[in-house]
């Protein structure tokens, strides 16, 4: 099961790629919103999943790599693609500078850091005028069509799933969950746990950088207070939650589930959906503490025990 | 005898069940914030919304081409959230296939959602957001009752123009989003057209906690006039700060936040004397042969929902009148086709009617041309016109009395 995990992807992504060609209207929109946000929580999930390190800040990533892309296609003329690169680029290196002071802090401090630079960078925005257009925001002036987005955020969404896939079982998994464990004992056996560290948070953030400029480009305008708002951070921490932590489909199921349930419930019961979708997080939490695909492995696992 | 008038009962009732079933009905989508940030402000548009369908139900339904359908109103909660706005367009143009659809609240929701609508060929007037990035984009399909920000705020300037002795400076803050950053660039450029001195001028976090430390600079300046960009909140903090550090400007107004009922209800005695932005009064000599006079609309509304209308629901009901106007005048009955919607972005475009809420004339860009700002004061807990002078149902009291002498 485990050896052939990756062709399972592959046909389940080939699929999801030739839906298109068979369905139309309103599934495409929904599910190009779900691929983008198994893209960002399957980023934050790479970090903070696997090394325990809890990232709130990673709206921070989606905001620059918003106004990195804005401002380059608006005041320099670029195309979107290489301003989108370029924007991907942009948070990879800000994670690069970020990360290598704050990941010398333990846990909470790290939580603490990352969210302080969000909002920091959030006024950054704000005050910056001549080049952000500060508060009053900036429009877009280039966009793709939808279909495209579908291809391009199931292919983002596939190699953030397919990056944890390799990783899981490579030096660098094996080295980021013996610091979620234990780090000093990590570090004592010969990892190096502060690059570590710094390169899941960059790989993370490039591809926060690359879907929030594309999805900036897709909505085709941006605020400070909207590109930057905490909830974005807090929607991938609960949909990783959800789907469990530090696990390779996680991000998937829980994106995918929360996506659904507030579709459905939302079309249905206007002005209750939102208890109930908050009575339903409590009680995932509560029943399956590894979330919902730990969950289901732990009965595939027993099953086959019995068998 | 009892068994008989059951089965009247229940000959009516099916009766008039069929005869309901027989019209088809315009099936109305609205994408609006009823959780989030603006979650109050969203639920307004709803309720004007509904207030508008429930009128227009009552007497039938919309009239054209020589018959009546009902209308059905279809309401997402879009969490004041962009991308779930644009992706509820999307589900009701789609999934639910509905007929025509009406704008939300928020500028920075209805610039998303609007973007969808304009691709899928639907008209959006929408009667709450007025930021002037709406209107720049050169779209088609986008039409909004209200002015735009930096023009909404013209009349709160202007107001101390009239009063005496004329004051001479003036500081402006305001929370650092779309609308209110817009109202402070408007409070800007017609303070130096009227020839007052701006001494400061300061944007902040919409989610400021010390209020004090901004008002203290500003207090600093000493300025005669306080103009703040806001939304409710900001400017329900900014005056308890104002009076916590006992700050005295001789006047203070408002971009948005007192035409609400919550304001005055929330501030008591101390919101006297605050002006505040506003594009709509009951006294307006406005009518249409829907909702009689501005005044009518403003007795029926609260009977309806037991409060009066801000300026914003009557915006929005003003905006789904001119639509409903347009569909009548062109002869569109549901369900309504692609071919139609096209022709009432055109008719759109062109219409130039009074309503209860005043002119509307939608012109080139989708922005109401005709519509004149108003400012209101709270005199005795009432919100009275005091600008423009040939609407104005009282005098501007000004200066306003320190908070040490107030009663």
């Amino acid at each position: 099961m485990k050896k052939y995990g990756w062709l399972i992807g592959l046909g389940a992504v080939g699929l999801l790629a030739c839906l298109p060609f068979f369905k139309s209207g309103y599934a495409i929109n929904f599910l190009l919103i779900v691929f983008y946000w198994i893209g960002l929580t399957g980023c934050w999930n790479f970090m903070s999943g696997y090394t325990g390190y809890i990232d709130f800040g990673s709206v921070t990533y989606v905001g620059v790599g918003s106004y990195v892309a804005g401002v380059l296609t608006l005041k320099a003329g670029l195309p979107l693609f290489p301003a989108v690169l370029l924007a991907g680029l942009a948070t990879f290196l800000l994670a690069l500078m970020v990360g290598w002071p704050t990941l010398k802090l333990r846990g909470a401090y790290f939580a603490i850091a990352t969210f302080a630079l969000a909002e920091a960078l959030k006024q950054v925005c704000e005050e910056w005028n001549s080049l952000t257009g500060g508060g009053s925001g900036l429009t877009y002036s280039l966009r793709l069509d939808d279909l495209t987005y579908y291809w391009i955020y199931l292919g983002l969404a596939a190699g953030v799933v397919g990056m944890t896939f390799f990783t899981d079982r490579s030096k660098m998994g094996y080295a980021m969950k013996a610091i979620h464990q234990d780090e000093q004992a990590a570090a004592r056996v010969g990892i190096n746990t502060h690059w570590i560290k710094i390169r899941a948070y960059g790989q993370s953030a490039f591809f926060m950088g690359l879907l929030g400029s594309l999805e900036a480009s897709r909505l085709g305008y941006i605020t400070p207070v909207d590109v930057f708002n905490v909830h974005i951070t807090i929607k991938m921490v609960i949909m990783s939650l959800l789907g469990g932590m530090g696990t390779i489909l996680g991000p998937v199921i829980g994106a995918g589930f929360l996506q659904v349930i507030e579709d459905v419930l939302g079309t249905s019961f206007l002005n209750w959906y939102l208890v109930f979708i908050g009575v339903i997080i409590i009680l995932v939490i509560m029943f399956m503490p590894k979330g919902i695909s730990g969950a289901i492995s732990q009965r595939v696992a027993r099953l086959l025990r019995k068998s | 005898m009892k068994k008989l008038g059951l089965l009247v009962m229940i000959g009516l009732v099916l009766g008039i069940w069929s005869f309901n079933s027989e019209a088809a009905s315009f099936r109305i989508g609205v994408a609006v914030p009823l959780t989030g940030t603006f979650g109050k402000d969203g639920a307004l548009v709803k309720d004007a919304y509904t207030f508008w369908a429930e009128t227009i139900n009552a007497k039938g339904g919309i009239a054209s081409k020589g018959q009546k359908s009902p209308v059905e109103l279809i309401f997402y909660d879009d969490q004041s959230d962009p991308q779930m706005s644009a992706k509820l367009v999307e589900k009701l143009v789609k999934e639910d296939k509905v007929d025509l659809i009406l704008g939300g609240f928020g500028s920075s929701q209805v610039m998303a959602a609007s973007a969808v609508s304009e691709r899928l060929k639907f008209p959006m007037v929408c009667g709450s957001a007025s930021s002037n990035a709406l209107f720049e984009r050169k779209f088609k399909y986008y039409f909004s009752t209200l002015g735009k920000a930096t023009e909404e705020i013209r009349g709160v300037v202007e107001v101390f123009t009239m009063v005496q002795p004329k004051p001479k400076t003036m500081a402006i803050v305001g929370a650092n989003i779309p609308f209110t950053a817009q109202a402070c660039d408007g409070y800007e450029m017609y303070a130096k057209k009227f020839g007052f001195t701006v001494v400061h001028k300061e944007l902040f976090p919409l989610n400021l906690q010390d209020y004090n430390t901004l008002l203290q600079k500003v207090k600093a300046k000493n300025p005669d006039v306080l103009l703040v960009g806001s939304h409710m909140a900001v400017a329900l903090r900014t005056m308890k700060a104002m009076k916590e550090i006992d700050f005295n400007p001789k006047a203070v107004a408002f971009s948005y936040g007192p035409t609400v009922p919550a304001f005055a209800q929330g501030l008591g005695k101390d919101a006297e004397y605050v002006f505040a932005a506003s594009e709509w009064t009951p006294n307006l000599p406005y009518k249409d042969a829907f909702f009689g006079t501005a005044a009518d609309l403003n007795k029926a509304y609260h009977k309806r929902f037991n409060r009066f209308p801000d300026y914003v629901e009557v915006a929005s009901i003003g905006g789904a009148l001119a639509q409903q106007i347009s569909i009548q005048e062109l002869g569109i009955i549901p369900p309504v086709k692609e071919e139609d919607r096209v022709k009432l972005m055109e008719k759109l475009h062109k219409i130039n009617i009074m309503t209860s809420y005043g002119q509307i004339n939608f012109g080139e860009d989708g922005a109401n041309a005709e519509h004149p700002p108003v400012a209101v004061q709270i005199q005795g807990g009432k919100l009275i016109n005091v600008y423009p002078r040939e609407a104005a149902e009282g005098k501007p009291l000004y200066p306003m009395p320190a908070w040490g002498e107030r009663k």
